[in-house]
């Protein structure tokens, strides 16, 4: 069986469909890598804001193409603002990524983070903007990157590459110059040995969710240095403390929990499924309740909706039928988001589309039994003693990530508990010279 | 418990009442139910409070709130005291494996066999026929454990004059005994006997009309039914379509197009069941209605707009199966003008929507509660 | 009107395609169809480059009106 991927990026174009031999592409993207990592960082982060700049421009076809997916986001992430903050706070001077650079902690040495070679990220879950993420850390780490998107999801990872492919056109060390050290291939999952070919040249492999899936292809074989970072199915909920309940603007922390909420259609696994009121009262989950339902009808306007699979629809209009005769219920008047609100001492269960469970809870603290490996972020509201007090308790139980309510989607870095860059370069060390 | 206008409703023929006429017997018939569910099903009840559902006041049928299918999954609702239960009827388990329970009294379940056998009758003719029954022998034997295959076999025999079966299981396969089913249609078509030859769709396709156009076997059975029931995702996956089959049928067979039926059901309203017509259309009985919903807006469809189906009957009073949502998509072709005759309002029932699911990152499980 | 605010109207006006006159202290994406997040971030770029200020995601996020982009710039720039 020849070893064809189906290629819809390569070479520095989309190529739509095209069928190339997988030995082809990884040669083709270490080539590139060659010349790329002798570029300066500062070049690197220059491209990108400029790509983020044209992304912005509304007449592009990919907005239309691709409605609500995260396309402004991205062109926001890009900024070189954003770019440079999140290399400092991994490599305190991004600038030990073109050459050795003097230690501050140790005064006798110098050090330098060069690229690793190859980075694979396999996308098991359709949010491309997660894909396209991953991509940038590993681009400003110098690196090749190949990426293996959701079987089924659309080519907007290729568009964007294509944008970026535009950027400082005609200059030296170009977007199109860039771009040719990336591609975006598909292959049927079932074809071991093409995973286990791309496999092999991994010096990094990043899986991004579908625990089954990682499974199957973590046990591909690699090189002896390779480096696997695994990010993996994850849910997440939002906490709000008595005493913020007490003080807080309800209408303005209702907008954002909604924001939160209706982001990517709570598909990513920074979406929160539950949220947790510290009261007994339940006049003031039911205020909250309805604050919250005329901010989910407002955030479908910044927000528009994807129209929900049958699975959704039918879980959603199941749960309604139940909560309207044996609990609470507040929803839309189609399937547009849900607000169930129970008794019950547990974590979701997350069923997406807008589905939030409101519950109440006498103390915050409380929720530590429910974290799991699987809980990432909690979005919290409380005041100082509470924030300090549960922050520490939750982290300790495996919480990676906290956020004021609103911010629980924007990408980070440290994210499920690791600095990604740090894991995309290999260091070395020399003495300092004077 | 009496209800009148339901008994007023079940007095006329299937399909003999334009809309015009049929319209204030219906809603008047489906007040008096929703009433009785309403005082009688707890659950029921503040389900409609919190909708705004007055029963006594509404005008439209789109008003009526509806559960859907996947509820009965998780509760057994009744609206009859639990002493008065005859029997609980499951659904075979679906994609999420867990069975609807549906409870039944006395009057409901005679109320639901009287309905589907005027529907059956009304379409293969008032005659006792020989039926020849893809399927298993045990699908027809009478044991104490009824499973959902057996049961809907079982309750068209009332209109068989003998019942024969050409299935066997070896070795968890099904294999079609063919010398018995060809004994069977042989004799059949030498008598110009007018038989019946019932399967699930999947079956009767794939076991017997391909092979025999493979073989280019066919039979003369002028006047005989097929009459087939079930899921057609394994006949989409394989090309397969409605039309295809019907032709296919009516070559192997020799029976005109309109003699091939593919009836409609499902457990929740047990009892309410949707042969096609001659002109390959589903028709309400005056008995029921039907909209489609709009699977985002939820609002319903005008004619010809596909859309989840919503069923509403008054016939089950043991339990609030009386509008229910279920999750096929289909829509509505017309009323009153069928050229089969039929009056009422004609549908088309299309299958689950066809969307592939979009995973994030999450740890999402929708299908665990759909 | 005090430099500083016809600056922000002007950067409104230029992103989201419409007339300056337009704008006002209410002016929000629930009155504004053009404010989507598309011209969001257009705007806070806009003013970044503007004032040559940084503005952060959640910062960002903040800025649900006109009135409240002009007070956060102010702030900034004090």
């Amino acid at each position: 069986m020849s070893n064809l991927v189906q290629v819809d990026f390569h070479a520095g174009r989309t190529a739509k469909g095209e069928r190339v031999g997988v030995s082809a592409v990884i040669g083709d993207l270490k080539q590139a890598q060659e010349n790329l990592k002798r570029w300066p960082v500062d070049r690197i982060i220059e491209l990108f804001d400029e790509f983020g700049f044209r992304l912005m421009d509304r007449r592009l076809s990919i907005h239309g193409d691709y409605p609500n997916s995260g396309i402004a986001y991205i062109a926001g992430w890009c900024r070189k603002s954003n770019l440079v903050s999140l290399l400092q706070s991994a490599f305190q001077s991004r600038y030990v990524l073109d050459r050795f650079v003097d230690s501050e902690a140790k005064t006798d040495r110098s050090y330098r983070a060069h690229s690793r070679g190859l980075v694979v990220h396999w996308m098991a879950g359709n949010v491309p903007t997660l894909g396209f993420l991953s991509l940038i850390q590993g681009v400003l780490t110098k690196n090749a990157n190949l990426i293996k998107p959701a079987s089924g999801s659309n080519d907007l990872l290729a568009q964007l590459l294509f944008v970026l492919s535009t950027a400082k056109e005609g200059e030296p060390q170009s977007g199109r110059d860039l771009v040719k050290s990336m591609a975006v291939v598909r292959y049927d999952r079932n074809r071991k040995d093409i995973g286990a070919a791309i496999s092999k040249e991994a010096d990094v492999r990043v899986f991004w969710g579908g625990d089954d899936s990682v499974a199957t292809m973590r046990a591909l074989p690699t090189k002896l240095h390779t480096r696997d970072l695994v990010f993996s199915n994850k849910t997440s909920f939002m906490a709000i403390d008595n005493g913020s309940l007490e003080t807080m603007d309800m209408e303005a922390i209702a907008r954002r929990v909604a924001m939160d909420i209706s982001v990517f259609e709570q598909k990513a696994c920074a979406s929160p499924h539950t949220l947790f009121l510290e009261t007994e009262d339940a006049s003031v989950v039911q205020q909250f309740a309805l604050c919250l339902k005329e901010a989910l009808s407002r955030a479908l306007a910044s927000i528009p909706k994807t129209i929900p699979s049958q699975n959704e629809i039918s879980a959603v209009l199941n749960l309604r039928a139940q909560y309207d005769m044996f609990h609470q219920a507040w929803y839309s008047e189609g399937t547009e988001f849900s607000i169930l609100s129970d008794d019950y001492f547990q974590l979701g269960p997350p069923i997406g589309n807008r589905t939030i469970y409101l519950r109440k809870i006498d103390n915050l603290q409380k929720l530590t039994e429910l974290i799991t490996p699987q809980v990432q972020s909690v979005g919290i509201l409380a005041k100082p003693e509470t924030f300090e007090r549960v922050t520490a308790l939750f982290s300790e139980k495996g919480v990676h990530r906290f956020t004021n309510i609103g911010a629980i989607t924007h990408f980070e870095v440290p994210w499920d508990g690791y600095i990604l860059p740090q894991y995309l370069v290999r260091w070395t060390s020399r003495p300092k010279q004077s | 418990m009496e209800f009148k206008h339901l008994d007023t409703l079940l007095e006329h023929q299937p399909y003999e009442l334009r809309r015009s006429d049929k319209e204030p017997l219906f809603l008047e018939a489906m007040k008096a139910v929703a009433l009785h569910h309403y005082t009688n099903c707890k659950p029921y009840k503040t389900l409609c409070d919190k909708r705004g559902f007055d029963p006594e006041k509404f005008v439209r049928l789109s008003d009526l709130p509806y559960l859907p299918t996947s509820v009965f999954k998780d509760a057994l609702l009744l609206s009859i005291p639990e002493k008065d239960l005859f029997r609980e009827i499951n659904s075979s388990a679906t994609t999420t494996g867990r069975p609807s329970r549906i409870g039944l009294d006395k009057p409901t379940s005679l109320r639901q066999s009287k309905c589907f056998n005027r529907i059956v009758l009304e379409r293969l003719s008032n005659k006792r026929r020989k039926f020849a029954v893809l399927d298993v022998p045990e699908s027809i034997k009478r044991t104490s454990v009824v499973g959902a295959r057996s049961s809907t076999i079982r309750s068209l025999l009332f209109c068989a004059s003998e019942a024969h079966t050409c299935v066997e299981e070896v070795d968890g396969k099904f294999t079609i005994d063919e010398e018995r089913l060809d004994e069977l249609l042989m004799q059949a078509e030498k008598d110009g006997e007018q038989v019946v030859i019932f399967g699930f769709t999947y079956i009767l396709y794939a076991y017997v009309v391909r092979p025999l156009l493979q073989k280019s076997k066919t039979y003369n059975l002028n006047g005989s039914k097929i009459i087939h029931i079930g899921g057609w995702k394994k006949l989409e996956s394989e090309k397969v379509s409605p039309e295809k089959l019907i032709v296919d049928c009516s070559q192997v067979f020799g029976v005109k197009k309109g003699d091939v039926v593919d009836f409609y059901g499902f457990t929740e309203q047990s009892g309410m069941v949707y042969p096609t017509c001659e002109e390959v259309v589903r028709h309400m009985p005056v008995w029921g209605d039907v909209l489609a919903r709009d699977p985002l807006t939820l609002r319903p469809l005008p004619p010809g707009k596909e859309g989840l189906l919503q069923f509403i009957t008054p016939i089950q009073t043991s339990y609030p199966g009386h509008s229910v949502l279920t999750e096929d998509m289909g829509y509505i072709v017309g009323v009153d003008n069928c050229p089969c005759g039929r009056k009422g309002t004609a549908f088309k029932v299309v299958g689950r929507a066809k969307q592939v699911e979009v995973r994030g990152c999450g740890d999402i499980m929708a299908e665990k509660f759909a | 009107m005090s430099d500083i605010r016809k600056r922000c109207v002007d950067i409104f006006a230029k992103v989201m395609e419409v007339d300056s006159a337009t704008i006002n202290v209410d002016t929000n994406p629930g009155n504004l169809s053009q404010w989507d997040s598309l011209s969001h971030v257009q705007l806070l770029v806009g003013l970044e480059r503007e004032f040559s200020i940084e503005i952060n995601p959640e910062e960002g996020m903040d800025l649900e009106s006109f009135n409240l982009v002009y007070e956060f710039v102010k702030e900034k720039l004090s």
